[in-house]
């Protein structure tokens, strides 16, 4: 009973230790950032704008994914055939069509439905009143079997679909969906390298900071090795300075970002109406905000640990 | 208390600085080192301090040979040891306080018995009242008396002090040894190194003597 409440009583002691060792760490490494203002602002500006800009980037990718994943992800083919054609002319083909195994179901849009559609749509109806004539072709859409819903099978049955004589043209929505997924998967990668680049930067410049502030205090980090404290205790401090750069200049970056998007809020959201869709620019979500504010740390808090250790390891005393 | 067995230490280029030292000191006692610059006092005292290690031979400190202990524990083994230096190694942008209670902060005290410590050793060397001063606005008998309470602050059995009075005048210098017999008295072993005859004439107290490396008693 009574061992138990001594080995209980020194576990408390010792966690009161450690407290007290790290809150003086956290402290006097603010008290250290804070002695010199100027330097630490323009260190943490640096930090800030050097992660607002991936930061950004990446905003503006996983926006216009966003974008591209609500366009409906249509198999649909659309053939136009050639102008001359009329509806009667056009009936063989979509009965041949409908045949073929790998189409599911055809539609035809005559001329004048065509047309109509025109006008709601595109808003140059009274374009189309000045001309003598309905320019517009039949159009044959044809919803492909599920098991040709795969880009490649597509395109050869597009690739057979274009050699039929009485049709001008196919159209393939899928096809420049893929292009368009194909351009943000690179860019994806781009944002990705550049991130990785950048984070190396912070990391750079956090180290750089740490180390200057170690050759201003290189008596004293001696003196302390002669009075007893070991490598740990010496460290703790200019860890606490990289958590208080990563942390600061990542919550820097956040706000840089948002007042970004905020202002390209407005002008976003009119271009879209003019699309007749309705977008808005997302910020991060809060798991997302968090997981940038835990990278921004391990960013700040490893830079300075690595120059630290580094620098108490060639000190030999 | 410490023991020095066939001691030798050479640096690459400059050949042996201390060769084959030996000599043992009881818990208690007061010891000077004398010597001309260049016999090897301050090496023998850097490698009590563990900031050097023996080429050969063993150092024993309270029976660990402390030659060879792993860099780890080093700093475990100087916190029972007091350093005084000559050049008294003070951290400028820190008050005579700050300066003073960094062992105890380093060693994890509480911040009472911090306290209670810290102002103890300071009325001990008298500079009762100079805790928020910081060290330059101090005179050089002032600022070794701020090393030395730093030293004693966390009563270490054993102190270690590197020409303590080097850079003081003869009555300031009088007045440092004076205390320090003082704490020999309540039973601090002392290991005085200084290069001053007449200073260590003065005192009773046992004297290894140096010769280029060359213990002579």
């Amino acid at each position: 009973m009574r061992a138990g409440k001594d080995a209980g009583g020194r576990l408390r002691g010792r966690a009161r230790t450690f407290l007290r060792l790290h809150g003086h760490a956290l402290f006097s490494s603010l008290g250290d950032l804070w002695r010199a203002p100027l330097m630490t602002c323009m260190t943490l500006m640096v930090i800030a704008v050097t992660l607002a800009l991936p930061l950004t980037f990446y905003l503006t990718l996983a926006n216009l994914q966003r974008l591209s994943g609500g366009l409906e992800e249509s198999w649909k083919v659309s053939l136009y055939l050639d102008p001359k054609l009329d509806e009667k002319q056009a009936a063989p083909l979509l009965a041949r069509l409908r045949k073929q195994p790998a189409v599911a179901a055809v539609h035809l849009i005559g001329k004048e439905a065509g047309l109509m559609d025109f006008r709601r749509h595109s808003g140059f109806g009274e374009v189309l009143e000045a001309l003598p004539e309905n320019p517009l072709p039949v159009v044959i859409e044809v919803t492909p079997h599920p098991r040709w819903e795969n880009p490649q099978r597509l395109a050869e049955l597009v690739a057979a679909w274009e050699k039929i004589p009485q049709v001008d043209f196919v159209q393939w929505n899928m096809r420049w969906l893929q292009r368009l997924k194909g351009w943000l998967q690179l860019a994806e990668r781009g944002v990705a390298g550049l991130g990785a680049l950048l984070s190396l930067t912070v990391l750079l410049v956090v180290g750089n900071t740490i180390r200057l502030e170690l050759e201003n205090r290189h008596e004293e980090i001696e003196v302390m090795k002669l009075l007893g404290a070991t490598h740990r205790f010496i460290r703790r401090p200019f860890i606490y300075s990289g958590f208080w750069y990563g942390s600061t200049g990542g919550l820097m970056a956040l706000i840089l970002a948002w007042l970004l998007s905020a202002v390209m809020r407005a002008p976003a959201k009119s271009l879209a109406a003019l699309y007749g869709a309705a977008f808005d620019i997302e910020f991060l979500s809060l798991p997302e905000v968090l997981a940038f504010a835990g990278f921004s740390v391990v960013l700040g808090v490893s830079g300075a640990w690595l120059v630290v250790t580094r620098h108490l390891w060639r000190l030999r005393i | 208390m410490l023991q020095f067995d066939q001691v030798t230490k050479s640096y690459p280029g400059s050949g042996d600085v201390l060769r084959g030292v030996s000599f043992q000191i009881e818990r208690g006692e007061m010891v000077f080192v004398s010597g001309h610059s260049g016999a090897g006092k301050s090496t023998l005292l850097r490698l009590t301090a563990l900031m050097e290690r023996p080429t050969r031979g063993a150092i024993l400190l309270n029976g660990q040979n402390v030659g060879r202990l792993p860099n780890r524990k080093i700093p475990f083994v100087r916190r029972r040891l007091g350093l005084i230096f000559q050049d008294y190694r003070l951290i400028h942008d820190r008050t005579v306080y700050d300066n003073v209670a960094m062992p105890l902060l380093i060693a994890g005290f509480g911040p009472e018995e911090t306290d209670h410590r810290t102002r103890a050793a300071l009325n001990k060397v008298g500079l009762a009242g100079f805790e928020r001063r910081y060290p330059v606005t101090l005179s050089g008998g002032e600022q070794q008396r701020v090393g030395i309470a730093r030293a004693i602050v966390t009563r270490p059995p054993m102190i270690l002090a590197d020409e303590p009075t080097g850079n003081l005048d003869p009555d300031l210098s009088l007045e440092i040894m004076a205390m320090f017999r003082e704490f020999n008295q309540v039973g601090v072993t002392m290991l005085i190194v200084s290069h001053d005859q007449a200073l260590v004439s003065r005192f009773a107290g046992r004297v290894l003597h140096l010769e280029r490396g060359r213990l002579v008693e």
